[in-house]
């Protein structure tokens, strides 16, 4: 295998990577926007998705109706959650809230384990067929499904926040939250659309990462915690940020990975966290800060 | 049409406004004058609903809306143009115009556009720059688009929070041309300004606030007339 090839090899896994990270990032980005929440139970959002998609679909539902029906309990379950757990301690400082995204996911975690076990599950790509051949590079087919899944699903939020009605008074309490009220627009009910919105981003992922890695209880965290580092790289409060900060996390740990030691390729991610935090706290897209209220 | 009946508000411990009655009716424009803490501003917050009241009522017609939190009081008729303007700096001209419709978005769809038209005609300068961000407005411009978005929701009462705040002499006077025009309009106007003359020339009622109480009102022509208002507020000399 040459270099090159073996390089666009390293970008094409990276991508495929790097397109999972950065739709949990959009979901970090999108609930920290609203509601200056970072939510470090987004992680187990993608958990969920992908175990409802692995359940239903071992229960003998087709494909398309497991996944958007997964997608759909994943939405329910954060609604409430945000309504039961989040929106009852709203008073408390937006640290606390942290803490309590973190027990949060502690328990969900806990109740997945204790529904599906520690055993690992597997899920069918979407469509069959052997690896494809790109330029000597080699790419699964479920590859082009994540790919085409993170375009498709960025353009549709780009659209959404660009051109709808709410997109746009969402964006309005990400700007002023004040004076977002005074338009009329509940902050209580863009916090509980941004939570569920990115829960379905979140759902998502989990879906379709699932046929390439091992479905476990466990998944969360890795990709969580992925998710966090690409969101503040992109400077936490961009949304075209945090999809940057996804594809170059994801293209950054899988070079590193191929040509230093596969070893490294989680510890890769969290020296860039460190090196973008005490070089540019700003993240790269360094807007953040001025804008956010 | 909106009236305040003894209304008490507090921040934390310490009581801002300490019984407050006001009425204003219908057409009109009243305004509020007072020194830099005498509570202006918690006033007109208390009755978008930024702040409760620990006691008092407010009524906007018949209906109270004192215990409504300030999401809710938009769509009962009652618009607060803040302190400092506060236009959604990283959205275009009409998404700002369009946001202040919001709460009718659902109900009054049809009407939008047209009324976005309307109130672009009130400021032409902002007819020229819809698609720009609001961010990159000039003060003036930023407390026009500010006023249009508070026009928007189609108050029965707006409230002015300073107005002419931090704005150059000339603009301030184009500011208050566009309020006169919307007193002419029929708007019926609750506005606080810390540019005492200017207000009370084209007010007709006022009341002034001094630490949390109203310690006078009255017709607006008469308290310019007025040697204590004078003193106090229009810094004219006793004894020039």
């Amino acid at each position: 295998m040459s270099l090159a090839s073996e390089l666009l090899q390293y970008l094409l896994s990276g991508l495929t990577m790097g397109g999972i990270y950065a739709l949990v990032a959009l979901g970090f980005v999108i609930i920290h926007n609203v509601t200056g929440i970072i939510n470090f139970a987004q992680g187990e959002f993608v958990m969920l998705g992908a175990m409802f998609m692995v359940t239903l679909v071992k229960a003998g539902l087709p494909a398309p109706v497991a996944l958007l029906l997964s997608i759909l309990l994943v939405m329910i379950i954060v609604a409430v959650i945000e309504v039961g757990a989040i929106r009852s301690a709203k008073r408390a400082s937006p640290v606390s809230l942290v803490i309590l995204t973190i027990g949060l996911s502690t328990a969900i975690k806990g109740i997945a384990l204790l529904v599906w076990g520690t055993h690992p599950y597997r899920l069918e790509p979407f469509t069959k067929g052997g690896p494809i051949n790109i330029g000597g590079a080699t790419i699964v087919p479920q590859s082009l499904w994540i790919i085409g899944t993170t375009v498709v699903v960025l353009a549709v939020t780009f659209f959404v926040f660009e051109y709808t009605y709410w997109g746009k008074a969402l964006r309005a309490c990400v700007v002023n939250k004040f004076a977002a009220r005074l338009m009329g627009i509940n902050p209580r009910k863009m916090s509980l659309i941004a939570f569920v919105f990115s829960a379905a981003l979140s759902a998502l992922a989990g879906i379709v990462i699932a046929p390439i890695t091992y479905v476990t209880y466990d998944m969360g965290l890795m990709l969580g915690l992925k998710g966090f580092v690409a969101a503040v790289l992109g400077g936490l409060s961009s949304t075209p940020g945090a999809v940057f900060g996804g594809l170059a996390l994801g293209v950054i740990e899988s070079m590193g990975a191929g040509l230093i030691s596969s070893g490294y390729k989680d510890g890769i991610s969290f020296v860039l966290l460190l090196l973008v935090l005490f070089l540019k706290p700003g993240g790269i897209f360094g807007i953040s800060g001025s804008k956010r209220v | 049409m909106l009236k305040v009946v003894k209304v008490s508000t507090y921040h934390g411990r310490s009581k801002v406004l300490d019984s407050i009655s006001l009425n204003v009716e219908k057409g009109e424009m009243v305004t509020i004058i007072g020194a830099n803490g005498a509570g202006k501003s918690t006033l007109l917050g208390t009755i978008a609903g930024i702040y409760r009241p620990k006691s008092g009522q407010i009524y906007l017609g018949t209906k109270q809306t004192s215990c409504l939190p300030a999401e809710k009081v938009v769509p009962e008729g009652i618009s607060l143009v803040p302190e400092h303007r506060a236009v959604f700096d990283s959205l275009t001209v009409t998404d700002n115009l369009k946001l202040g419709a919001y709460h009718r978005y659902r109900t009054d769809k049809k009407n939008i556009e047209s009324d976005i038209e309307n109130v672009l005609s009130l400021f032409p300068v902002l007819k020229d720059r819809t698609q720009q961000l609001a961010g990159t407005l000039s003060g003036g411009e930023q407390q026009m688009l500010a006023i249009g978005r508070g026009l928007m929701a189609n108050p029965k009462v707006l409230l002015l929070d300073e107005p002419s705040l931090g704005l150059a002499p000339l603009v301030v006077k184009e500011i208050f041309e566009i309020l006169i025009n919307l007193k002419k309009r029929g708007t019926t106007i609750l506005m606080v300004e810390q540019n005492a003359r200017a207000a009370l020339k084209i007010a007709d009622r006022a009341y002034i606030l001094e630490r949390g109480t109203i310690s006078l009102a009255g017709r607006a022509r008469d308290m310019l007339q007025d040697t204590r208002v004078q003193s106090a507020y229009l810094g004219a000399r006793l004894h020039a």
